[in-house]
């Protein structure tokens, strides 16, 4: 009691933004949103101050996945992104869930004080972060104290971007509302870059799809081998991967408007129907799908290398770094069957990798979804995932015989949860074996975070869609 | 840091207002319900820290990138005099 008390103290003396007096029309969020987002993105493109710039290669990223997830960019101010609103949000939920935090839901400051706790976290990771920049770099110089100081500041100032937009003065969520925009603007990037790469030996090529496009076509004679460059070139962004994504967020926008309807048997014997909205389970396991899938790759990949002669270790994953451009990828193992199929033609050429590959997407999908509804469930949301249909509450009929009691709603919904991991887990290979821009992945995140919006849910909605 | 004035007094109907809506924004603890108005003010008057507003918190965001940027124009500036 004691800890607590000076653990509540502590996140006392944490300032925060004041809520609205009044009602904040929507031109106003709209406004507060831009300049919030115009500050988050000018922020990703400006560059550490005092850290060595390699200039910009094809150097492989094994943190890609993460830098879509977090909004980051590398050697910028977001270096880490989210991560300082992102990790207090998911821990909080996992201590209440494992009951280290008890939240008396009768007490009227719980909410305060729960936002300052998050608050508080949010600037200790922010903290390790600078701290973990000083760790990598070995030294200490004035450039290494102004680099942790930059990083420190930048996360704070997410941190209070993101209350600014928490407190009803935004349209979203700072965390959706950043990692969309992130997804988005990586995938304009990649249609129309106007940037060049030079290739030794060739003619200079542009990196955005359609841009390349226009530019074969105009710069060519043989027509139709600028067109065949254009639709299927490999080492860059093509017209092929272009097109599977103008037709999957429609596809993602579909599945968001899903929902099951459940009569619900009242007291009186009286009957009311519910939806159980699909999209609800969409967004947890697209993201922790993503984040857990490679932790095996980095463990292969690490005991790979010291003790390749294992058969364990072999069993595990073997790596090959030749004739990669210096990237290692698994060739077999179990690493190799949880690894997308690179192009729609390995299906036929390895079907059973392609089998196992599915198989281990959708199961994984199915129970992070189901995880997700028990941790959800008990912290009081589960009343969210079922939305009463108002208009139908004021024609109540008596109950038919195919109606159920209001006890089993949860059964229904966990099953729904198992209906919607399935479906996410369907999105993700789809996407990903039509070679969509960001992956499909990203772009499930983007149409997760920012369909509440348009839903007419913006305030109800956390940032993993419930 | 800069802080925002007082808030509204007592007992006003803006006072009202403005309890209630933090009442509703409670957030992550949503299931957060129930005492009288009496004791709503006493809580959130001691759990009450420092204020700002979203206003200050733009700003403050806005001046620090520029002072980053603008140790990048200085740094080069240097750069260039020194060579």
């Amino acid at each position: 009691m004691s800890n607590r008390s000076k653990f509540w103290r502590l996140a006392a003396l944490v300032p925060e933004v004041q809520c609205p007096d009044q009602p904040i029309s929507p031109r106003q969020k709209f406004k507060y949103t831009a300049i919030v987002l115009f500050i988050f993105v000018t922020a990703s493109q400006v560059l550490l101050y005092g850290i060595q710039h390699q200039p910009r290669t094809i150097e492989p990223d094994p943190l890609h996945w993460l830098h879509l997830i977090l909004a980051s960019s590398r050697s910028t101010l977001l270096s880490h992104g989210i991560v300082a609103i992102l990790v207090p949000e998911v821990l909080v939920k996992i201590w209440v869930y494992l009951k280290i935090i008890t939240l008396d839901t009768s007490a009227p400051e719980t909410g305060v004080l729960m936002n300052r706790a998050q608050r508080l976290l949010g600037i200790l990771v922010a903290i390790l972060g600078a701290v973990n920049f000083y760790v990598r770099s070995q030294h200490f110089t004035v450039n290494t104290v102004l680099i942790m100081l930059q990083i420190l500041c930048s996360d704070i100032i997410v941190i209070y971007l993101d209350d600014v937009l928490r407190k009803g003065y935004g349209l979203l969520s700072g965390i959706s509302l950043f990692t969309a925009t992130n997804i988005c603007v990586n995938i304009l990037w990649k249609a129309f870059s106007p940037m060049s790469v030079m290739y030794p030996e060739q003619s200079p090529e542009f990196e955005g799809a359609v841009i390349a496009w226009v530019h074969l076509l105009m710069t060519r004679t043989d027509k139709l081998s600028a067109m065949s460059k254009a639709f299927y070139r490999q080492n860059l962004p093509n017209i092929i991967n272009f097109l599977a994504t103008c037709l999957f967020v429609p596809l993602a926008i579909f599945f968001q408007g899903f929902y099951i309807v459940l009569p619900v048997r009242t007291r009186r014997n009286f009957q009311a129907y519910c939806h159980i909205k699909l999209s609800h389970f969409l967004y947890g396991p697209v993201v922790l799908h993503r984040l857990l899938l490679p932790l095996p790759y980095v463990a292969s990949k690490v005991l790979y290398k010291k003790y390749s002669g294992n058969t364990l270790v072999n069993l595990l994953g073997k790596w090959d770094g030749l004739n990669h451009f210096g990237q290692s990828i698994p060739v077999g193992g179990i690493v190799y069957y949880l690894r997308t199929p690179p192009i729609l033609a390995d299906l036929h050429r390895d079907p059973f990798h392609a089998f196992i590959y599915v198989a281990f997407v959708l199961i994984s999908c199915v129970f992070i979804s189901m995880g997700l509804m028990v941790c959800a469930s008990s912290k009081g949301v589960f009343n969210g995932f079922v939305v009463l249909n108002m208009q139908e509450e004021r024609r109540l009929r008596l109950a038919q015989p195919d109606s159920i009691h209001a006890n089993e709603i949860r059964r229904h919904v966990m099953r729904a949860a198992c209906v919607g991991g399935f479906c996410a887990g369907v999105l993700i290979i789809f996407a990903d074996l039509i070679g969509v821009f960001c992956s499909g992945t990203g772009i499930m995140l983007a149409v997760t975070a920012s369909y509440p919006y348009v839903d007419g849910r913006a305030s109800e909605v956390g940032s993993f869609g419930f | 840091m800069p802080a925002n004035g007082d808030g509204p007094a007592r007992g006003s109907a803006a006072a009202a207002a403005s309890l209630r809506r933090r009442r509703t924004t409670g957030g992550a603890g949503a299931g957060a319900r129930g005492g009288t108005s009496t004791m709503l003010q006493f809580y959130t008057e001691e759990a009450a820290g420092c204020k700002m507003s979203p206003n200050a918190v733009l700003i403050m965001s806005i001046g620090f990138f520029a002072v980053v940027a603008l140790l990048h124009v200085f740094g080069k500036l240097y750069r260039t005099s020194s060579n």
